[in-house]
């Protein structure tokens, strides 16, 4: 099964906030969506499953429309924290608008993962901490059985523990069910191991999708410096300067081949070591132009 | 894993690199069973596609073997393919050497690199003396 | 759509008791105040047939026994004369009883808030998810439908047969307390009020229904409605059958209502902004249009004198207040936030 959101396009008040934005989603695939504050990734999502009509493009469960066929949207869930129905329901009314709703749910499944985390089925939804709340909001979503879910900031203020109960059951649910997740965060560290690709989200429109991995295998990130204040041209040309501090150079070359790496050899640099690749440093890359100004949207 | 000397590769990379040092330091032995995908995703907190990339790389490298219904395990040391394993590394050493010399580092220098680097693998390796 | 409706319902369900409940009140107290100001009015009517002949001589006992029922029947002309129904004004002559206004002003408030407040809500942004927009429309409306129109039924079947057997009358004479065969269309045309008050609710959510609504249906349900009734009883039309199919066609306008407020729900966005509808250079003189009128319907049929209307007025305008904060864009809609 392959989630395809084609050209989707959304204004509000006016403002065009999602211009053109299409991305694949393949089953068992975990997506990192990414941006900065305020860019769209909730509206997208919403957009996504239709709490926004989309104005343009839409969204195709293996080429059939979720517009023309309502039906499939079964198998695209998200729970948008900002408008929870059931915030004054017990998590057993929950469990039961659910289970009449989508037809996959496992109410039992939903059960023993309340009990789990000794969570009593009586007890309100609104009265449990964030913690709390945020792992029934999971819980929710693994017993939805459903194969594409989406996930908005599941890791915001939430203690280590929690966050480590959220990312395993992220995980178990790829590996053992072969659950699809997209996983708006703004937390980079968690989504840097978890995600098989991200989607930096800007002006309204996917603008890098990159598979982790293979982008590791071929990208480098250096600490250079160089015996004069000049850069050179291979430093500008082939890389992006993330950070300077003094004559030190963050440099990251997205495409480190043989010719980049001999040209950085020949500048003779005074330092070269590699570091460590991390989301956050292609978030830099993203939203920080070549003058060091930060970007938004 | 978090060895800093690998931080810039690929996870998956590095998750194989991890595998090969616990079998040059005798942690891991031919016959030993790895964990599932799934459950070396939970240890290593990656996503299981990432481990999955990785056994399939080990599995390439002759180093794991995959045994249908039972799992993953360490292979026997096959003469055959470690020596075609040691016809890849040897340009690579030697490649090291000659930059060392352009360099300008003496031979006892590099040989005592090679001890520090000996010393720290530890323990046997189940190498063939070519 | 069954399971649809279970979930509506049970979502709902406190919401329905509580409104229930309510006309279950105000109903009770207008039946009680009936049952007594019939016993008053009976005082004057004559019950046992010595009585009536002893009023009328040279009058069979037959003839007694079929004119007495008759006299309590023109008693009952003063039965609706409650407390609230004195309330009433613009009396549509004597096709059944006079429109109630309290009872159609508290069903379409009721109806509004029932139905609007949880429109466009996260429990709707829940089923759009599932692809269930349609569904969410219909079956709130036939829950909440359904249980003004039990309820109303069951108002018309108490007042029509209840209300004898309260006052003790005879068997003979409920046929002729009864009266017309139909469903009262009082309580029909209260049903069609709350209809379309709920249609409109739900197309916008709560806060543009208590604003824009609410004129247009004062207008609709006292004022003009009182009024066209009134032309046509002055155009000679006052039989019944002319007035009638002026009802059936007001349900036919909801009905087409209804149709169409589905249609304009579906294709809505749950954020309603960029909507032609509730775009603000539309809603405006929508707004201002539909208040003036009705402030002019207000004015031509009510006395100053009519204080007991104002209370519901009162809330509803507290409504509309309380509804905008927050919601509107543009200068105005952030001082009204600041309030």
């Amino acid at each position: 099964m392959e989630l395809t959101v084609d050209h989707l396009g959304l204004a509000i008040a006016g403002k065009k906030v999602l211009q053109d934005v299409s991305f694949r989603w393949q089953q068992g695939q975990v997506l990192g969506l990414v941006g900065r504050n305020g860019v769209g990734k909730t509206t997208l999502m919403r957009t996504m499953t239709d709490q926004y009509r989309a104005q343009q493009g839409g969204v195709f469960l293996d080429d059939a429309a979720l517009c023309h066929h309502p039906a499939l949207r079964q198998q695209l869930l998200y729970i948008d924290p900002a408008n929870l129905f059931f915030k004054r329901n017990t998590l057993a009314q929950i469990s039961r608008y659910f289970a009449e709703t989508y037809e996959q749910f496992d109410a039992g499944r939903f059960a023993r993962l309340a009990a789990d985390h000794d969570l009593a089925m009586g007890k309100q939804y609104g009265e449990l901490s964030k913690g709390y709340q945020a792992l029934v909001v999971m819980a929710l979503d693994l017993a939805s059985n459903v194969p594409f879910v989406c996930l908005d900031e599941p890791f915001d203020g939430l203690d280590l523990f929690i966050r480590e109960a959220i990312v395993k059951n992220v995980i178990a649910a790829v590996a053992n069910e072969g659950r699809s997740f997209l996983i708006a965060s703004h937390d980079l560290r968690e989504l840097d191991g978890l995600a098989d690709r991200v989607l930096f989200l800007r002006n309204g429109t996917i603008s890098h999708d990159y598979e982790l991995e293979s982008l590791r295998e071929k990208a480098v990130k250096l600490q250079l410096v160089f015996k004069d204040a000049e850069i050179p041209q291979v430093v500008r040309v082939h890389g992006q300067i993330l950070n300077v501090r003094g004559r030190v150079l963050e440099v990251l070359f997205k495409d480190y081949d043989p010719v980049v790496e001999a040209a950085v050899k020949a500048a003779e640099p005074v330092l070269a070591a590699p570091l460590p690749l991390e989301l956050s440093d292609l978030f830099r890359s993203e939203y920080q132009d070549n003058e060091g100004e930060r970007v938004h949207g | 894993m978090d060895d800093q000397q690998f931080s810039h590769l690929a996870y998956y990379e590095r998750l194989v690199l991890d595998v090969k040092q616990q079998i040059t330091t005798g942690i891991l032995r031919p016959g030993d069973k790895l964990p599932s995908v799934r459950e070396m995703a939970q240890q290593v907190k990656l996503n299981p596609n990432t481990v999955a990339k990785a056994y399939k790389q080990l599995e390439a490298d002759h180093v794991v073997e995959m045994r249908p219904g039972l799992g993953s395990f360490i292979a026997e040391p096959d003469d055959a393919a470690q020596q075609a394993a040691a016809n890849v590394v040897r340009p690579k050493v030697e490649a090291a050497v000659l930059e060392a010399c352009a360099a300008g580092v003496s031979e006892g220098t590099v040989r005592g690199w090679l001890a520090q680097i000996y010393a720290r693998q530890g323990g046997q390796t189940n190498g063939i003396d070519r | 759509m069954g399971k649809m409706m279970k979930v509506m319902f049970r979502r709902h369900r406190p919401v329905l008791l509580l409104l229930l409940g309510v006309m279950l009140v105000i109903w009770g107290v207008s039946f009680a105040e009936a049952v007594s100001s019939y016993h008053q009015a009976d005082r004057f009517t004559p019950i046992t047939v010595a009585e009536y002949k002893r009023d009328n001589p040279g009058v069979t006992t037959a003839e007694a026994k079929r004119e007495i029922p008759k006299m309590r029947k023109e008693a009952l002309r003063y039965y609706p004369q409650s407390t609230i129904d004195k309330l009433g004004w613009a009396p549509t002559g004597n096709f059944l009883q006079s429109v109630d206004p309290v009872w159609l002003i508290a069903v379409v408030v009721v109806g509004l808030i029932c139905t609007g407040w949880d429109s466009l809500s996260g429990f709707d942004r829940f089923l759009f998810g599932l692809g269930r927009r349609k569904d969410a429309y219909w079956s709130r409306l036939t829950v909440y439908g359904g249980g003004v129109a039990l309820f109303t039924l069951v108002r018309y079947a108490l007042d029509m047969v209840g209300m004898p057997l309260a006052v003790g009358a005879t068997y003979d004479e409920m046929t002729l307390f009864s009266g017309v065969a139909l469903i009262g269309l009082n309580e029909l045309y209260a049903l069609s009020c709350f209809l379309f008050a709920a249609v409109v609710a739900q197309l916008f959510g709560n806060f543009v229904a208590i604003v824009c609504a609410p004129p247009l249906l004062l207008l609709l349900g006292l004022g003009a409605f009182s009024r066209v009734d009134y032309w046509l009883v002055q155009l000679g039309l006052g039989a019944g059958g002319e007035r009638f199919f002026l009802y059936i066609v007001l349900l036919v306008v909801c009905g087409i209502l209804l149709w169409l407020g589905q249609r304009l729900y579906r294709s809505q966005s749950a954020e309603f902004d960029g909507h032609f509808l509730t775009a603000p250079h539309l809603y405006w003189p929508l707004f201002g249009l539909s208040w003036v009128a009705s402030i002019f319907a207000l004015l031509d049929s009510l006395s100053w004198t009519r204080l007991g209307v104002l209370v519901p007025l009162l809330l509803l305008f507290a409504g509309i207040v309380f509804g905008l904060r927050g919601r509107l864009h543009g200068r105005f809609g952030r001082w009204l936030a600041r309030l």
